[in-house]
Order: C-alpha cells, then structure tokens, then sequence
C-alpha cells in the first residue's frame, strides 16, 4: 500500500472527527512532457497551503536581522570605494552588537529592537567575524591600490566601476563576512531551530514558532519559488544552484509541509521534513561552492583577475561554512582541511589567491581552471553530485 | 458519516514540463536541430576555420617578407576572418567551443590591453595563452598589431624598427594560434561528429542542445549589446555618470565595430529564422510558431514569433544606419536607437521566448552577491 494512503487510513481510524472537519487530500499532480526523474516530489500529506501563509506567523525578528546584514555588509562595502574610505573594526563590531545605535532605521526598529546578529553565531564564526572586521579596519587604511602584498582597492577589469578591497593575499573580506552570515543562519536553521529547539518541546505553539524562524532565515518571499523577487542570502543562493541541486521546491516544500504537520500533531512527519532541511542546507552550502567555481572559470575566461578574486572570495567563505554546522553534515573535519588546501597547499587558512590565479606566473587559463575544477570535483565525490549536476550548478 | 474534500492541486508546473514543442523525446530526428546543426552551425564554423588558415598564411607570408602590398592583403584577410567570427560565436557557451582549453570565445576578449601586447613584444614572450595575455591575444590583439598605426609606420615596426623580430614573431603567434583554435572545434564538429551530438540533444532541459543553444544564443547576444554598445556608449553600468567610452568598441583599431556588429546580429537573426548560412528555414522560429499554436500563446494580442521578426528587421536596420567607425559615432541618434531595440530584443530572446518554448535560461548576471 503507498505509504501515504496508509497514513491516511491510520489517521482516519483514529482521528476520524478531525478528518472529517479538517483534512483535504491534497493531489500535487505535475503534468509534464519530459519531466526526469528529480522533478517527481513526495506527495505531501499535511500541506494545505502552497504559500507561508498561515495565522499566527512572525518572523519578523529574523527579518530585522537580515536587515541588519545587509547594512552591515553595505557599510562594509564603503571601503571599496577609491580614494579608500576608511571603515573601522569598531565600527563593524557595533554593527555586529547592535550597540551605540549604529543602525538606519528607516524599515525596521533596528536600533530598539534588542537583537544583535552576534547572538545568532555560533562561537567559531563569531570569532571569525571579529578578525575579519580586525583585516577589513586595518586594509580600509592602506589608501593604495591593492597588489599582492598590499592591502588595497583594485577593479574589475570586465566593468571598470566594481571595485574590491583586497587583502594582501587578494581575499576579499566583504563576500567572506556575507558568506559567513548565511553560514550563520544555516546554523540556526539546521543546529538550532530545527534540531535542538524542535527537541526540547511539544508544544506546538512554540513549535510553529521554532518552524518560523527557520523560515525567515531562509530570506524568500512567501511565495517562492512561484517568486523569486527579494531572495536574500540562502534563499538567493538556493535559487543559483536550483539547476543543479534542484532545491527550490524541495526545501519550500519541506517547510510547508512541516509547519501543516505541527498544525495536525503529525510530529514524525515534522521532524521528517525538519530532516530534508538539514540535509539540504549542508549540500546548499556545498553546491555554493561549486556554482562559485563556475563563475570564477568565467572571470578568468575574460581575463579578469580581480573579479576572480572576489568569486574565489565568495567560495572561500562557504568553505569556511561548512566547519560551522555541528550538527548532521555530509563532509568531515578532514575533508575540509582538504579542500581548504587546494585554495592554498602552503597556507590553507589564509590562500593566496594571486597565486591560485597566478597572473605573474604565467598560468595559462587551462591550468588554473583544473584548480577550480579540482574543487568542485572533491565537492562533487564527496556530497554525491554527478557531472551533470555539477555543470548546472 | 464523513465528507472527505478532495481538491486536486495542479500545481508546480516547472519550466522544464509544461509546454508541447516538437523537440520531445519522441525518437524521431528533430528537423530542426538537422538543419541548425547541419547548415548553419557547421558551415559558420567551417568559414570560420577557412578564413583563419587564410590569415595565417598570408601572416606567414608577410612575415618573411613584409612589404605594402603584404601588409594590406594581410588587413583584408584579418577582416574577412573577423567577420567569420561574428557567425560562430553564437556557439560559445555549447560544445566543443565550450570545453576547449581554452575556450574558443578566448580568441575575441575585447578591448584588446596594449600594454600587455607592447611589454609581450619588448620581452619577445610569445606565450599567448597565459592568463595575462587573455586580453592580448586574439582578433582584438591583432586589431592593435594590424591597425594600431598608419601602414608607412606599421611597416617600419615590423621590418627596421629595433622589435621588428619580437613584433613579427609575436604577430605569428598571434595568428597561428587563432587557426589553431579555429580548427580545433571545427573539427570537433566536423570529423569528431559532435554533429550528430547535437541533433540527436532533443527536449527541452538545460542540457538539451535547444536548451544549450538557447543560452549560448542569449549570451552571445547580450555581448552585442552590453559590450559592442552599452559599454561604449556609457549606457553599461548603469549610472549617470559612466562616460561614453569609445576605445572599448570592439575593433577599435580597424574601425569596422559596427560592420561586425551587424554581422553578428544577422547571424543570430538567421538562427532565429534558421536561414543562415545554408539553412532551410527550420530555426527557433519553427519551435516558437508550434508552441504558439499548441499552446493557444499570444503576445500583447498578437504573436511573439511576429515580435520577434519585426524587432530583429527593426534592429538591424537601426545598425546598418550607424556609419563606422563606431568610436567617433557613439553619439549618432542612431547608436542609442540601435542600443534601445537591441535591449528590447535581448528581452524578448531571454525571457519570453525561452518561457514558451519551456526552457530555462541558466546564466545568470550575478553580481557577486
């Protein structure tokens, strides 16, 4: 018998009241001519809704941290402007505390809002953060064009008004903070919300509640994927790698299917679909690397150094997400050293990306794309992506 | 008693399912990717090829001997080849143009850095395919080495000027490894029947040949206009303050920027209509109609296949209009005008269409978000 008639057939034995009040059977039928296989999704069995539309939902504290984010990330950004702005730690780090009302609070009461980003990291990247916003005060101050060596500003050469602050070793410390956002909130998505906080009760109020805030750290509209206008962070990054990673509908799914299963005590199905997430996220985050490669092979195909930086920057800091996630992970400790060491085999915690891209070394294109493509083959080998996903990524 | 509501959701109809074209699995040889396949991408790529060998020889030619006449033959030929390019470039992000190391959209990286070129020259480093020479190697490389003076000064360069030697084997290089390249995916197609590869692609996904031509296709007619117009034009980025930059059309030096831009758009035209080159009239065009028709689609009220048609004859005759050389003309009304319809058709080619036709375009503008 499908499993799921079975289920229905169990729960209309011994909730038939409720059935008879509440429960729809809901047939998800998607027609198609040449559908594979991916697209074929597990029929839903408590999902009444195809939007995250319910009564009673706030995320709004997520919400406002995103907003705080974004400032953040913007105020970081100033100092790719050239002459060089100044940007200091402190500065970043009241961003990061919320002290000393250092927000705009034109959208959100950010500033009276008593949230901080800094109580939503885990430990190991809050660490990360403050040496970060440490390199990104003492690099704003150099006031010189970047080289390798020196801290600076350099531009794309493909579109001569995108600028970049560098680090003396070419990383680019605003992506590497963003990226390190995303790995927080996927850290309280699938360490917290949906593992320990869903784990400490039954109370479906503050499941629900536990369920939302996951959500809203997911930054997609309430009607993603059918929308894909104001994707922030992992929402963004789940629709780059839908292609290859399929995800959209999958992770959309998961939670509505989750937040119905809480609304009708089907806690196994929760912790289901709490499960489908997790595991998501973590390839989520791995896929990012690989889509970064592509798009680093690309900066390279037209000759921009700089812009291959900022790509490689990028894949860096979701690299560096993955150690985060304590919880269920498909890649090890090891694995990550050695990933890391195909950025930099001499210094795997700080990669010289001059030399990964080796413009004075005259690496021809085909020898430094086979060292993006030796990390996202291992990306590939070890999350289980075949070729042709990884190509769509 | 109990009254069971069953509500049938039809739903999550994905872009890759939804919409009936001829492209479908079906077992039986899509014409359509016969014809693109067989006259016009193949013979695009062989012209291509032709006209490279052609250069290098008369390069060669040049070379042990350079004289005026030579010179001028060699110019000629640069601009035959140039022009050649303009038809397979469409093909850039789709098979063996894309997997070759390097790619084959490597011999076209425009605005050409000269002063790469000149230190390549006084270093007499002939390596053209390091990463510091993506921008000086290539059409754009030997716009600069051919065009980038007066011919009475250019033939001093290469013949008693004291880099003569450098410059010579630097513009050989140059040359031979466009041939080299040119014929290399030529034959992939050619004798290595990657031919037979893509007609036998049907459907629809990403990986499909239309899927895979339908995005290389987009991509390449975005470079007409972000990097032949918008770039130059100060258009691209956007922003008030981005000055018009006319050293940064493409052939700069030869100033025959807007003959190759309405090449290239002829070209893509001729996909669309599946007339080019050799072809038979199954193009984009045949997938759109049938669409339209299955699907009972409609446009504003009329056709989109209509749309598109109308706005391709629009585009290139607000081309044609432009006098070259493109960089002393970028304030022409029709230069905007040609830019205005271009983007208008960029929209139409990547968004509506590719949606009726049900195929996702994949490549994205990212931002570095």
């Amino acid at each position: 018998m499908h499993p799921h008639s079975q289920a229905f057939t169990n729960n209309y034995k011994f909730e038939m009241k409720k059935i008879s009040i509440y429960s729809l059977v809901l047939l998800v039928t998607v027609i198609c001519f040449s559908c594979s296989k991916e697209s074929m999704a597990p029929v839903p069995v408590y999902a009444d809704s195809a939007t995250y539309d319910y009564a009673n939902v706030d995320y709004t504290p997520q919400l406002e941290l995103i907003a705080m984010a974004d400032q953040l990330v913007a105020k970081i950004n100033t100092a790719n402007a050239n002459p060089n702005v100044v940007v200091t730690a402190l500065t970043l780090t009241n961003m990061f505390n919320n002290t000393g009302s250092p927000f705009n609070d034109s959208a959100y009461n950010l500033n009276g809002s008593g949230l901080a980003l800094a109580n939503y990291f885990p430990a190991a990247a809050k660490t990360d953060m403050l040496n970060y916003f440490d390199s990104i005060g003492v690099y704003s101050q150099t006031g010189v064009g970047a080289s390798e060596g020196v801290a600076g500003v350099d531009s794309s050469s493909q579109s001569h008004s995108k600028k970049y602050l560098l680090s003396p070793t070419g990383v680019f410390y605003s992506q590497v903070v963003k990226k390190t956002i995303m790995g927080a909130f996927a850290y309280q998505i699938g360490n917290v919300y949906l593992a320990d906080s869903l784990n400490s009760t039954m109370d479906t109020v503050k499941l629900k509640h536990y369920w939302d805030a996951a959500f809203g750290f997911f930054g997609v509209p309430v009607n993603f994927p059918a929308s894909v206008s104001g994707l922030k962070y992992l929402g963004s990054y789940a629709n780059q790698v839908n292609a290859g990673l399929h995800c959209n509908t999958s992770i959309m799914n998961a939670f509505l299917e989750g937040r119905a299963a809480i609304s009708n005590s089907g806690i196994a199905t929760m912790k289901a679909q709490a499960n489908i997430l997790i595991h998501t996220f973590d390839s989520l985050d791995a896929a990012a690397i690989v889509q970064e490669m592509h798009e680093t092979n690309a900066n390279i195909e037209a000759g921009d150094a700089v812009a291959a930086y900022g790509t490689l920057s990028e894949s860096l800091g979701f690299v560096r997400n993955l150690k985060y996630n304590t919880g269920a992970r498909v890649i090890t400790d090891a694995q990550i050293q050695q990933l890391l060491e195909l950025y930099d085999n001499t210094n795997p915690d700080n990669p010289n990306l001059y030399n990964f891209v080796g413009v004075n070394a005259g690496l021809t294109i085909g020898q430094i794309e086979a060292k993006t493509s030796a990390i996202a083959q291992l990306i590939g080998t070890i999350y289980g992506f075949n070729s042709t996903e990884l190509a769509n990524l | 008693m109990f009254f069971l509501g069953t509500v049938i959701l039809l739903g999550a109809i994905n872009f890759s399912c939804s919409k009936a074209v001829i492209n479908n699995n079906s077992g039986v040889t899509d014409t359509v990717l016969l014809n693109i396949g067989n006259n016009i991408i193949l013979p695009s790529y062989d012209s291509l090829a032709i006209a490279a060998d052609s250069l290098d020889s008369a390069v060669v030619d040049f070379n042990a001997n350079p004289t005026a006449a030579k010179l001028s033959n060699v110019q000629a030929l640069f601009i035959t080849a140039y022009t050649a390019w303009q038809s397979a470039s469409p093909y850039d992000h789709l098979g063996p143009a894309s997997v070759a190391q390097p790619p084959l959209s490597s011999i076209n990286i425009f605005p050409v850095t000269t002063t790469q070129v000149d230190n390549d020259i006084s270093q007499n480093n002939d390596n053209v395919n390091s990463f510091a020479n993506t921008t000086a190697k290539g059409f754009p490389a030997l716009d600069y080495l051919l065009f980038g003076t007066n011919n009475t000064t250019l033939l001093t360069d290469y013949t008693t000027d004291a880099l003569a030697a450098n410059r010579r084997a630097f513009l050989a290089a140059v040359a031979a490894d466009i041939k080299a390249e040119a014929n290399a995916v030529y034959l992939q197609w050619f004798g290595g029947s990657y031919v037979t590869t893509f007609v036998n692609g049907s459907g629809t996904s990403v990986s499909s040949s239309l899927g895979l031509l339908l995005n290389s296709l987009d991509q390449d007619f975005e470079v007409l206009k972000n990097d032949r117009l918008g770039i130059p034009l100060g258009i691209i980025p956007a922003g008030s303050s981005s000055p018009q930059a006319p050293t940064e059309v493409e052939a700069y030096y030869s100033g025959i920027s807007v003959q190759l831009a309405v090449k290239q758009l002829k070209a893509i035209q001729g996909i669309y209509l599946g007339t080019y080159q050799q072809g038979n009239g199954l193009g984009l065009n045949t997938y759109l109609t049938h669409a339209e028709q299955q699907n009972h689609l409609n446009y504003h009220g009329g056709l989109l296949s209509d749309t598109i048609k109308a706005d391709f004859t629009l585009a290139l005759s607000d081309l044609q209009a432009i006098p070259d050389p493109l960089s002393a003309n970028l304030s022409n009304a029709n230069t905007t005008a040609a830019f205005t319809e271009i983007q208008q058709l960029v929209t139409l080619l990547k968004t509506d269409m590719p949606s009726d036709l049900g195929v996702l375009i994949n490549y994205g503008d990212n931002d570095g978000d």
